[in-house]
């Protein structure tokens, strides 16, 4: 865990004053001042052109390192994981810090270094070739967000560092919103704020005299080709066993680490073998006070089953609604739902125990086929063969149980799943059906803001940024390479995985995401991910052997925390009635305020007297799912505005920097 | 008829903020209306109409646009 900045003034004449430097250096690192509160800082090289790097760090050991010899200079922000082997390869010793060792690596190996990397991390190197090289992990767990200014080029872990040292005043992109809404995330490259980029994953910038080039290093591999058809079951599971295990392994070494546990079956698959291995482990849960969305039984049965000391955190449903502005404001992104809230409240609570570092069962869904996305796919898939079928749209209700679904008639369901049913070989094919529903929001979207971004179209602007390979993909690897570009990178990284746990200084470690684990799952006939209409089945098989079985046999429960009763109940926190009024909505311009009026006057009346909305309320009595993400998107972005662009902080002093 | 069809058009509207859809288009297809405002719009019809919609009568062909759902009211009420 650390916070990296700098940057390159665009004058490469103009030699830069220490004392100018320090003042926008330390208000970078000061701005992200949780990541990491000591902050040390180097101008490279002697000569011009001079870049300014910092790094902001956490204990006893510097983030940044320079080689005084060669000029060279590193920040390092994230972990790599497999430092025994890095040491050992690169002849180094044990207790080298980690960015000595990517500095060494990089100036011995260049770029090729980074193949040897396993790990969650983003750096900025300066180079004996007067290079700036910024890189990212393969597949974006630890953030990095740069800009051209007017007066040269600055990176940082987060934006809102940008705007602390006045390298550029924050404008909300309202490409990124509409993308946002459609996606849950902004196309991956864009950030919510106008001119402010987000490197992308697996990639590697440079920048020198040339200009700026981008280098992707490493992006998944899933076309037909790669998966091993003849692979069995057993060797499967073989390997999979071989893996997690080892990957725990290099996790566990992590002093003060604990785990997530959300009662599901990635998170208890990480949590029982490392409690096996390490012979105990903390465990932590969200219980949420509304029974529909609450997972405490299970969490609190597996704890048992595994013998591991758990602590449950109950997030009241008034606390989901006062902790967004926390949560808007550290992810720096809207949402449609309010899940990172409750990961805030949960992170602050490990980290007041002494936790630094948290495991979690990210990523399974996405490489393991867990989310519903793939079952819907394949049914879609099944039924575009036989179109007329009237059996094979009643699939659905089997795929949504929770939903209110089933209510609905199956010729009522095949219109409803039914688009785009004729060419299923068609990009989006797999998430047209989720864009639709989520675009729906974008019906309170102001006229202002629908003449501002005239005809821009969301998924053209994801369309382009697909590599040439996705064309050949079969309907399923589609989905998942859309999944993991838009829920997971877009989404879940940077809102709940990376940026809930950095505000308390937690660093997130995630083995499912370990890339050999990845390409393992990407290698895997599709029989051993969904089997029938059974999702993430070898995890599931594996399970078995460890994990109670009312946990490996449970469908796919997504995590989800309430929004109206957050916002809207009975103590909706102060910050809803100044956002949400007609006025503050009209300010902002970015919703319609009359229609958002409405439809906050009608989410009212649905809300019953009794706190508890009752389980047996008929579906259209209460608020749908649609209409909650709505809510959750308005409001954010509500939040997003004030925060950043009507009221923004003025930079709280921390520690002085220190000079290398 | 017309009445009907204001009614409805402007229940939709004000229910789920839609400013303009054509009177021949599919709710679901066009993505006017989801699944669980399809179960909205029913609600409204049996209060606002004073008939019950039966369960077989829950198809496309009475309830999947604005043309149809009108046609299908006129129908009960004649």
């Amino acid at each position: 865990m650390a916070s990296i900045a700098g940057f390159l003034p665009s004058s490469p004449h103009a030699p830069l004053s220490r004392a100018s430097v320090e003042t926008r250096l330390s208000h970078m690192l000061w701005a992200m001042a949780h990541r990491g509160p000591t902050p040390r800082a180097t101008l490279l090289p002697a000569k011009l052109p001079t870049v300014a790097l910092a790094a902001g760090h956490w204990g006893t050991t510097p983030a940044l390192c320079v080689d005084k010899t060669s000029r060279m200079g590193v920040a390092f922000s994230g972990h790599l994981h497999n430092l025994e082997a890095l040491h050992a390869h690169y002849g180094l010793a044990p207790e080298t810090p980690t960015a000595e060792l990517v500095l060494h690596a990089f100036a011995k190996e260049g770029l090729s270094c980074l193949k040897h990397f396993l790990g969650a991390f983003a750096f900025a190197l300066f180079d004996d070739k007067e290079r700036l090289w910024l890189v990212r992990d393969r597949l974006g767990e630890c953030p990095l967000f740069y800009a051209h200014t007017p007066e040269g080029f600055a990176f940082a872990s987060e934006a809102k560092a940008l705007f602390a040292a006045n390298f550029l005043k924050p404008k909300l992109n309202l490409r990124a919103i509409a993308e946002t809404l459609r996606f849950w995330g902004p196309v991956l490259g864009r950030s919510h704020f106008e001119d402010v980029f987000a490197l992308l994953p697996g990639t590697a910038l440079c920048l020198d005299k040339e200009g700026l080039r981008l280098h992707r290093y490493w992006d998944i591999q899933l076309s037909q080709e790669n998966v091993r058809t003849e692979l069995s079951e057993e060797q499967a599971l073989h390997t999979l066993d071989e893996l997690l295990n080892d990957t725990l392994a290099k996790h566990l070494k992590n002093p003060q680490l604990g785990a997530f546990l959300s009662g599901g079956l990635d998170s208890s698959l990480v949590c029982a073998l490392a409690h096996r291995q390490a012979g105990k482990l903390a465990t932590f849960s969200v219980a949420l006070e509304q029974t529909r969305f609450d997972e405490s039984a299970y969490q609190q049965r597996v704890a048992k089953a595994i013998g591991t000391e758990h602590q449950t955190l109950l997030v009241k449903d008034e606390e989901i609604g006062a902790l967004l502005p926390q949560a808007v404001t550290h992810a720096e992104h809207m949402f449609l739902r309010s899940a990172p809230a409750p990961f805030l409240a949960l992170s602050a609570h490990v980290a007041k125990q002494g936790i630094r570092s948290v495991l979690t069962g990210e990523g399974a869904d996405e490489f393991f086929w867990g989310y519903d996305i793939y079952k819907e796919t394949a049914v879609r898939e099944f039924w575009a063969r036989f179109p007329s079928s009237s059996f094979r749209p009643k699939l659905f209700a089997r795929l949504y149980p929770y939903l209110s679904l089933s209510q609905l008639p199956a010729q009522m369901l095949q219109n409803f799943y039914g688009l785009g049913l004729e060419n299923p070989k068609a990009w989006d094919f797999s998430h047209q059906i989720r864009w639709n529903n989520s675009g729906r929001i974008a019906r309170f979207l102001s006229a202002s803001f629908l003449e501002a971004i005239e005809n821009f179209s969301p998924e053209e602007a994801l369309k382009q940024t697909l590599p040439p390979a996705f064309e050949a993909l079969p309907p399923m690897g589609k989905a998942q390479y859309l999944e993991m570009r838009t829920l997971l990178q877009s989404y879940l990284l940077p809102t709940q995985g990376e940026s809930m746990l950095s505000a308390h200084a937690v660093s997130g470690h995630f083995p499912f995401m370990d890339t050999r684990i990845v390409e393992f799952a990407a290698s895997l006939p599709r029989r051993l991910k969904l089997f029938g209409l059974t999702e993430k089945y070898l995890l599931r098989r594996y399970g078995e052997r460890c994990i109670p079985p009312e946990v490996y046999q449970r469908p796919k429960f997504p995590f989800r925390s309430p929004i109206v009763e957050a916002l809207l109940g009975k103590t909706p926190p102060p910050w809803v009635e100044r956002l949400l009024s007609k006025e503050a909505i009209g300010h902002v311009g970015i919703f319609d305020e009359n229609k958002c009026t409405s439809f906050l006057a009608k989410l009212r009346t649905l809300l019953p007297q009794a706190p508890h909305m009752a389980v047996d309320m008929p579906p259209h009595k209460t608020p749908s799912e649609a209409d909650a993400m709505a809510l959750n998107a308005i409001a954010t972005t509500q939040l997003l505005a004030e925060h950043f662009i009507l009221s923004p902080p003025s930079p709280t002093p921390s520690a002085p920097m220190a000079w290398v | 008829m017309d009445s009907i069809r204001q009614k409805i058009r402007s229940f939709i509207s004000d229910t789920f903020f839609v400013d303009a859809f054509d009177d021949s288009a599919s709710f679901l297809k066009s993505g006017t209306i989801d699944s669980t405002g399809m179960m909205e719009l029913v609600n409204f019809v049996e209060q606002e109409f004073g008939f019950k919609v039966a369960d077989n009568e829950l198809v496309p062909e009475n309830l999947d646009s604005l043309d149809n759902l009108s046609q299908f009211i006129s129908r009960k009420q004649a």
